[in-house]
């Protein structure tokens, strides 16, 4: 009996054993992970995601906002009514429904594994109200953005999409440029939560604020951008392009006030995260001619009166020849008159005149060999050669053998109608927070490049140019224009051709404190191929029409 | 004593029992008016995002232009001078 005591004894003594060591092993060794086991059920950590800054134009009117919508996803087992019944009701509340998600439905209807779908049309806050009463539909908030003016500077803008983690960012355009101060923080909340997931208020809650986005505000003109891109699109059409650009900028401060770019093919859609102002180069041809003449007279290896003596024949340069687009001569031209007939005989000896080192060390000045820095993604630096035989030099002097972006050249032309003074462009004025606290970006120092007296001087030319040349005719009789058209040959596979050409137009307006500074460039017109008679037409119509809207502004 | 000690336990346990329940309803209501600020919160943020996005589709020029077949004339830049 005694024995029998003693066995029971030590199994209760070896099972009180065992059961400390269980609760040991529970309490003591995995009490960390149960721990925080115990508290991911308890606590539970939500973001708080902030709202996405709204892009303004100048007029204060929002360019880009945010949109809620609404997406569902349907369950099958959860459905009260036949599945084509619950579809063709949704059908009825947002119209082509089923049309637009006809492939996946009509899979999701067949397929009897599948219980549940997610779609991808976007429902109205009026529509997700109807789709609440309908059992077996979960619904889900989205945000979206909302172009206002639909296609309106697109190019600029950019747009914003989920990259591969499931966040939203900006591509292409300001939204890509300022996607950190566009997108703001995320704010995250650490609380206890109730059985149906309900945040609890207690004091062992722990959060950290979201910020929103800050709001942009842009130097875009709305109603100059509409007419920038209306024109463009008629230009091209009219005269049988393959595309066109166009650039406005304020001469004193380099802001832009429209940019827009356009292709012949109508089907094609805009590409918003590539803007061909700033990311395509080209070789600008004869506008570049008056930059040339600026660099001669500034660094005074020709003067006011400065007549060219040998543009009575073309120029031989070793092997090369250059002549005039019309294979006219011109003996004894003024600066005024080489300007006027773009003559590229007398360039070509005006640069010889200033030589490579000056040449390259304006062309620095004017930012020619890098990116303007404007606030927009995709900007494309334009290269340089090292290498300059004579013949380059030469054609250098009319814009062939270099190349810029659009934005490039209009950099450097502003110089002229800016008294000499290189301002970089952008495109945002100033950031403004929900507190409405206004910060401004950095900008560029402006900088000096040509002398005042020279500038005088070369606005006198450009001046005389406009009113004396071919597009005399079609200047609006009540504007003061400075300007200089352009038609640069497109090199194919190493050689020019002529059957590609690029049309362009520079200039700005008034010639004394002009307002704006606008640059239009069309690619390979039919109907024409000359500059004066494609890019100048549009550059004029668009004028009158901006000086009218700079007019109402002030 | 043992009598006294016995009426203060259960008296003790029953106070506890009401301030517990009253402690906790009270935290139900105040959770109950969170989650309903929450989705008030929610439903005018989008309330007033509609109404903005209608605004700006008013003032758009797209909708100037759809609306007014006259604004594509542009202002008069030419004169007409009729002589005698």
């Amino acid at each position: 009996m005694k024995q029998r005591y003693k066995i029971l004894l030590i199994s209760f003594i070896s099972c009180f054993i065992v059961l400390i060591a269980r609760f040991f092993y529970w309490q003591v060794i995995k009490s960390p992970q149960l721990k925080a086991q115990a508290l991911s059920q308890i606590y539970k950590l939500e973001k708080d995601i902030p709202t996405r800054g709204s892009i303004y134009s100048s007029d204060n009117f929002p360019l880009v906002i945010n949109d809620y919508g609404y997406k569902i996803s349907i369950y099958k087992p959860n459905l009260t009514e036949d599945l084509n019944s619950v579809l063709n009701t949704i059908d009825s509340i947002h119209p082509n429904f089923l049309k637009d998600n006809e492939l996946v439905l009509n899979n999701f209807k067949t397929n009897q594994q599948q219980k549940w779908i997610d779609l991808n049309t976007v429902f109205s806050l009026s529509e997700k109200n109807k789709l609440q009463n309908i059992n077996g539909l979960v619904i889900s908030l989205v945000e979206n953005r909302y172009y206002s003016e639909n296609n309106l500077a697109k190019n600029i803008l950019g747009f914003v999409a989920h990259n591969s983690q499931g966040h939203n960012i900006g591509y292409g355009g300001i939204e890509a440029y300022y996607n950190k101060q566009l997108q703001g923080k995320t704010g995250f909340i650490w609380s206890p939560q109730d059985a149906t997931g309900k945040t609890i208020l207690t004091k062992k809650s722990w959060n950290s604020n979201s910020t929103n986005g800050l709001n942009l505000y842009t130097s875009i003109n709305r109603s100059i951008q509409y007419q920038t891109e209306k024109i463009l699109s008629e230009g091209i059409e009219k005269y049988q392009a393959d595309s066109g650009m166009i650039i406005i900028m304020e001469t004193e401060s380099g802001r832009i006030l429209s940019m827009a770019s356009a292709t012949a093919t109508t089907s094609a859609s805009i590409d918003p995260s590539r803007n061909p102002n700033i990311a395509n180069l080209f070789e600008p041809g004869s506008i570049f001619k008056p930059l040339v003449v600026t660099m001669a007279l500034d660094k005074k290896t020709i003067d006011k009166d400065y007549i060219c003596t040998q543009c009575h024949q073309p120029r031989s340069i070793g092997s090369f020849t250059i002549n005039n687009w019309d294979n006219s001569t011109h003996p004894n031209s003024s600066l005024q008159d080489i300007i006027k007939n773009s003559d590229n005989i007398g360039m070509s000896y005006i640069i010889s005149q200033l030589g490579l080192k000056n040449f390259l060390e304006y062309y620095q000045k004017l930012s020619l060999n890098k990116k303007t820095g404007i606030d927009i993604q995709g900007e494309s630096k334009p290269t340089i050669k090292t290498n300059w035989p004579e013949i380059d030099l030469a054609t250098a002097s009319f814009g062939q053998g270099i190349v810029v972006t659009q934005i490039n050249m209009l950099q450097a032309f502003n110089t002229l109608a800016n008294d000499g003074v290189l301002v970089s462009p952008k495109i945002i004025d100033y950031f403004k927070n929900d507190l409405d606290q206004i910060t401004y970006p950095k900008n560029q120092p402006p900088t000096t490049v040509f002398s005042q007296n020279s500038v005088k001087q070369i606005k006198s030319i450009l001046k005389y140019a406009v009113e004396n040349s071919v597009v005399s005719s079609l200047k609006p009789k009540n504007l003061e224009i400075c300007g200089k058209s352009g038609t640069a040959q497109v090199a194919v596979k190493g050689n020019y051709t002529d059957s590609s050409i690029i049309g362009s137009y520079v200039g700005f307006s008034p010639c004394d404190k002009p307002k704006f500074t606008m640059i239009v460039t069309i690619n390979n017109p039919k109907s024409s191929s000359w500059g004066s008679s494609t890019a100048a037409p549009i550059w004029f119509e668009l004028a009158s029409k901006i000086n009218f809207l700079l007019l109402l502004r002030h | 004593m043992s009598k006294t000690l016995m009426v203060l336990t259960f008296g003790s346990i029953i106070a506890q029992i009401i301030f517990s329940f009253y402690y906790s309803s009270n935290i139900v209501n105040q959770n109950n008016f969170l989650d309903e600020y929450k989705s008030e919160y929610q439903k005018l943020t989008l309330e007033i995002a509609e109404t903005k996005k209608q605004l700006v589709n008013l003032t758009s020029i797209q909708h100037f232009q759809e609306g007014t077949p006259s604004a594509n004339l542009f202002f008069n830049s030419k004169f007409i001078n009729i002589s005698n």
